[in-house]
């Protein structure tokens, strides 16, 4: 199993919505939210849902955001510590519930992974669990963990903390922005080229098959979603990637639909390689394949990989994956569930009350539809706070790094004796006769 | 379309699935051209032959506990990452036994409780 861990720097990120959950307009756009909120509710919205989502929360219909100069961050949101500030981050309770927090899991807090995190955070491996580990994770936290979404301060390298201080496969820096570079050149800047929503599709999937096999997760396979508008989505029980055939289906994209397809596809990979890892992790703890289909719900050749590849018991990546399968199969899998149904409950409740009151503003609509925005912020938070979702939504911006610009100008057709083209000039051998776009000059009879 | 009708073919399929050689889904297809489903795209592992699953939309939707009659109880498998819309049960008498090829029945529920789509997922055991 290959592994190329290494320490990521803090990254400006953005965040999106699952696709079901944008408020869709009559025209598809996504719809306005009907009252503006104030600034400081602006402000709280941005840190629910980042600069774009907030942005297509607030768009009106044409696309206008009056509110654009209120959602650029107010300065960094978390600056680096002062040497000798770090106490600061902590006071005396909250060391000893963070020493407590480890001392009370020795079965994953060995003092073999002790000595692994601090060893990573620049202390000396062998001081186990003093005020200086949890000094150095809060230092962490507040510094290369204050990006999108942020880790919570508190001295303790839970699921959330750990991925991102022991970096692997796809949450690599360099990894995900040369998928993000591959993308634009391979399918946003051969947009046209591609033809096909398939064959878009296709290449896509292919890109990001690359690092999942280059990270030992076996690959994915493309299909479209029946969701048009769906940017990506990882369905584990048949180790599918869907897209939406509408988000790749016109003649050309735009920047901001680009980065969002590439994020969201690197995204829905992280979840592939965090459902492999599970798989892995109930392998090494002794799990035939049989055992880890049927609990996983994930095909018996995927478990079968697993099987001929466990995480060794006790190793870092173990207790990282345990992070995962205990929210989506163990202690907290009930959180989760109660978790994705009330943020499609409250994702309702808000175009509903979008759909009133744009069809008939009034005072009462204005109060319902901000109470249905706030009910939303926290179920979106809440979503987000998931372990394997909070890890997810740190990778994709990864990939949006790379991604430069929309597609270029479709070409129109150039007709013959138009202006801008060589007089006589002759067709060329073999291609297109002048005046034909090549699908309509392919060879073949009535 | 009758419950029975679509259980024979839903049992059709199972069986072409779980007996396909790689490269060979001549019966495959044959099961899939039943009037009891609409739409059938047959998957294959990805840089392989062999038949991933098939994917299949019913052309009518048919009551959970139905399919449950016929093919034993079934499990609500944990949401996919994303959530919303329809959610993933698993038939869990139809997986393979261990040393076995089969054909696992999964069934993609509405929130009305009905199904429309189904996954007949080859597993090799």
């Amino acid at each position: 199993m290959p592994s190329s861990r290494k320490r990521e720097p803090p990254l400006q990120r953005h965040r999106r919505q699952p696709s079901h959950l944008q408020a869709e307009g009559r025209d598809g756009a996504p719809a306005s939210a009907g009252r503006l909120p104030g600034r400081a509710g602006v402000l709280r919205l941005q840190q629910a849902l980042g600069n774009a989502g907030v942005a297509r929360l607030l768009a009106g219909p044409g696309g206008a955001n009056v509110f654009a100069t209120l959602i650029q961050r107010q300065g960094p949101a978390v600056e680096e510590a002062p040497p000798g500030a770090e106490a600061a981050l902590l006071d005396a309770d909250e060391i000893a519930d963070a020493r407590r927090y480890y001392t009370s899991q020795p079965w994953l807090y060995t003092p073999a992974i002790i000595a692994q995190l601090r060893g990573a955070l620049g202390l000396n491996p062998e001081g186990g669990v003093d005020e200086a580990l949890v000094l150095a994770v809060a230092e962490f936290q507040a510094t290369e963990g204050a990006g999108d979404p942020a880790l919570k301060i508190d001295g303790k390298a839970g699921p959330r903390t750990l991925p991102r201080i022991f970096r692997e496969g796809l949450n690599v820096e360099e990894t995900g922005q040369e998928f993000g570079e591959e993308v634009q050149t391979e399918v946003i800047d051969e947009w046209a080229s591609l033809e096909t929503a398939e064959a878009r599709r296709d290449r896509l999937v292919e890109l990001v098959n690359e690092r999942l096999e280059a990270a030992g997760v076996p690959p994915v396979t493309p299909a479209f979603d029946p969701n048009e508008n769906n940017a990506g989505s990882f369905d584990f029980p048949t180790w599918r990637m869907l897209i939406g055939r509408g988000r790749l289906g016109a003649e050309s994209i735009s920047e901001a639909d680009a980065r969002d397809i590439a994020d969201t596809v690197y995204h829905e990979a992280r979840h592939t390689q965090q459902w492999f890892r599970m798989a892995q992790l109930r392998a090494g703890q002794g799990l035939s394949a049989a055992a880890i289909t049927a609990e996983l719900g994930i095909p018996a050749r995927i478990a079968a990989l697993a099987r001929a590849d466990p995480l060794a018991r006790g190793s870092m990546d173990a207790v990282i994956a345990q992070g995962w399968w205990d929210s989506v199969y163990g202690s907290g899998s009930a959180h989760r569930e109660a978790v994705l149904a009330e943020l499609d409950r409250a994702a309702t409740a808000r175009r509903n009350a979008v759909a009133a009151h744009e069809a008939n503003p009034t005072p009462a609509t204005e109060a319902a539809l901000e109470r249905a925005n706030e009910r939303f912020q926290r179920a979106f938070a809440a979503y987000q706070n998931l372990p394997e979702e909070n890890d997810a939504w740190a990778t994709g911006p990864l990939a949006a790094a790379g991604i430069t610009s929309g597609s270029p100008p479709p070409t129109p057709p150039v007709l013959s004796g138009e202006a801008g083209e060589p007089a006589g000039s002759p067709p060329p051998p073999g291609g297109p006769a002048h005046g034909k776009l090549p699908e309509d000059n392919l060879p073949g009879g009535d | 379309m009758t419950i029975s009708s679509a259980v024979e073919a839903i049992q059709g399929l199972r069986a072409a699935v779980a007996g396909a050689a790689a490269g060979d889904d001549e019966d495959v297809r044959r099961q899939c051209a039943s009037p009891a489903f609409a739409e059938c795209e047959i998957a294959r592992v990805p840089n392989e032959d062999a038949i991933a699953h098939v994917a299949v939309r019913l052309a009518g939707p048919l009551p959970l506990s139905d399919l449950e009659a016929a093919f034993g109880p079934a499990r609500w498998l944990p949401a996919r990452p994303e959530g919303g819309g329809s959610r993933s049960m698993i038939f869990d008498e139809t997986l393979p036994a261990e040393g076995s090829a089969g054909a696992t029945l999964l069934a993609e529920v509405e929130q009305d409780g009905s199904v429309r789509r189904l996954v007949v997922r080859r597993d090799v055991l």
